[in-house]
């Protein structure tokens, strides 16, 4: 938007005659809403009144019209959480920890064995490994989960909406469905998905949950308050105080684990690879005397024999060898000698 | 629209629920009190009608509800409101059976409702000579809207000269006037307020 500062005569004028179509109106609105600029457009408002025709603008007031218009407005349906936290097994669940969960799993199963999902039912991915693990919801959503992490969801998940329950951290990438509200429950907090891809991440002390969004929008809510949270912006709520803040930066490394996408700002080659161990499932071994070594760079999901390389021959000078699941990292000897 | 408080360090707190993408059905009401006078007072520029204004936008606020699991729709609420009042607001005038499609209200020499003071009629004549004061062909175009209640369109035509010409004579009017009765608008409000 320019010129905040210039005064737009022919945009306001154009207004002010009833001339402006949506567009332009949304734009004087954006004008008038920058304090500098608000009494400017208000001493205008009442200036062009002053020349006015047969009726005066009076502007009904908000609360009345409100209490006029709200019972119109058909009430939504109950929640899908609440269903979900008065589903006997659910609660259970919760309350006692994985080995109901597991216990839960294994009725589920046996019970759909004789034909049609249980209605009450609940499904748990559940990572207790010390790796990664990828899954996919009933909706194509894609999630990778985190070690010591699990998302559990309903049977009627992707009915009217998709609701998961989130231990630990996950990444979630959303399938795209307008119709049925995508959310992620950790606690009291309750994150939204309007768009794709995002990071949650509940610290490992459970103080705080940690939303970073790589794209689209989400928004985070609990009954006290709420932030939405775009692209490239990292949202924060403290468990204790149960409030709501927003950085305006992700650490896209954080989630690379899922995404394979890298952007080094000067690590140190540990660091890095502590990074790629994860994401790409591997062990690194760092056969080298000098350890301080320094990289920037950006990756984009390549492959691991590529990002290998480009560490380390090119950027580093260094060797490296794949053997199986595990890399080694030598320091290059040196031409002529042996 | 944007974040109000933006670093790459710092924090911030939640930022105020109109200012950000929404969720619609969670923030209905929010949303309605913060755009309900300025769709209001937006439909009034075109319908000129205060109870017709309200229906309209009152319309617009139902139907964003029941579009309200829409998610792209949720992005851009305040723009669906806007259009929707827009085009309700153009259609009002359009059907209106009894009245012409614009108001051919002859206005006397004084424009302004009259107010029985000294400075109310200070303020009359000082409106009335900046508008005077306007160079002519500004003078006759803004005459033909504000009084005669002409659209942009119809005095194109009558003049024979492009929409786009009476757009920035519009702007240069406003923007004379503005700065000639800059004091006054500010007289003119305290006057209200006393």
């Amino acid at each position: 938007m320019n010129a905040i500062n210039e005064f737009p005569s022919e945009l306001l004028s154009k207004y002010f005659a009833g001339e402006a179509n949506a567009e332009e109106a949304i734009e004087v609105d954006d004008w008038r809403n920058s304090p500098q600029n608000k009494e400017a457009f208000e001493q205008m408002q009442e200036l062009w009144n002053r020349f006015s025709g047969p009726t005066s603008m009076i502007i009904p007031a908000v609360p009345d019209t409100w209490a006029e218009l709200e019972p119109q407005l058909l009430p939504a349906k109950a929640p899908f959480l609440r269903r979900l936290l008065l589903n006997r097994y659910a609660v259970a669940a919760m309350i006692a920890g994985l080995a109901v969960l597991l216990t839960v799993l294994w009725l589920k199963g046996h019970l759909s064995g004789m034909g049609g999902p249980a209605s009450d039912g609940v499904q748990v991915v559940m990572n207790s490994s010390a790796r990664i693990k990828k899954d996919v919801l009933p909706d194509s959503s894609h999630i990778v989960i985190k070690p010591n992490s699990s998302v559990a969801y309903s049977v009627d998940f992707n009915t009217n909406s998709r609701h998961v329950l989130l231990k630990g951290e996950a990444f979630f990438d959303v399938a795209h469905n307008a119709g049925k509200p995508f959310i992620i429950s950790i606690g009291k907090l309750h994150v939204q998905v309007i768009g794709t891809a995002f990071n949650v991440r509940q610290w490992l002390d459970s103080s705080h949950v940690e939303v970073q969004v790589q794209s689209g929008i989400v928004k985070m809510y609990t009954d006290q308050n709420e932030l939405v949270v775009n692209k490239g912006q990292t949202g924060l709520y403290n468990t204790g105080t149960g409030q709501l803040s927003i950085k305006d930066s992700i650490n896209v490394n954080s989630f690379s684990y899922a995404t394979r996408r890298f952007a080094f700002d000067n690590y140190s080659l540990e660091d890095i690879c502590r990074y790629i161990e994860i994401a790409y499932d591997v062990q690194i071994v760092l056969n080298m005397t000098n350890r301080d070594l320094r990289l920037s760079g950006e990756f984009n999901d390549i492959s691991l024999y590529e990002l290998m390389d480009v560490i380390c021959t090119h950027v580093l000078g260094i060797r490296f060898e794949i053997k199986g699941n595990t890399v080694y990292l030598t320091e290059s000897i040196p031409f002529g000698s042996h | 629209m944007m974040f109000t408080l933006q670093s790459s360090t710092a924090t911030a707190e939640a930022v105020p629920k109109a200012a950000a993408p929404i969720i619609v059905e969670a923030n209905f009401k929010g949303l309605f009190e913060t755009y309900f006078e300025r769709l209001f007072a937006y439909s009034f520029t075109i319908v000129k009608e205060n109870a017709e204004a309200k229906d309209i936008v009152q319309t617009a606020f139902l139907k964003l509800w029941e579009k309200r699991q829409d998610m792209e729709l949720a992005m851009a609420a305040r723009s669906y409101l806007f259009t929707t009042v827009y085009h309700a607001s153009l259609n009002a005038v359009r059907n209106r059976q009894t009245r012409t499609a614009h108001h051919v209200q002859m206005m006397e020499p004084e424009t302004v409702a009259p107010v029985d003071s000294a400075t109310g009629r200070e303020i009359r004549n000082r409106i009335q000579t900046a508008i005077d004061g306007l160079p002519p062909r500004c003078r006759e175009i803004f005459c033909k809207c504000k009084l005669e209640g002409k659209r942009y369109a119809a005095i194109a035509a009558e003049l024979d000269i492009s929409i786009k010409t009476v757009e920035a004579q519009m702007g240069k009017a406003l923007k004379i006037l503005r700065e000639e009765l800059a004091d006054l608008a500010m007289i003119w409000v305290i006057f209200i307020f006393l």
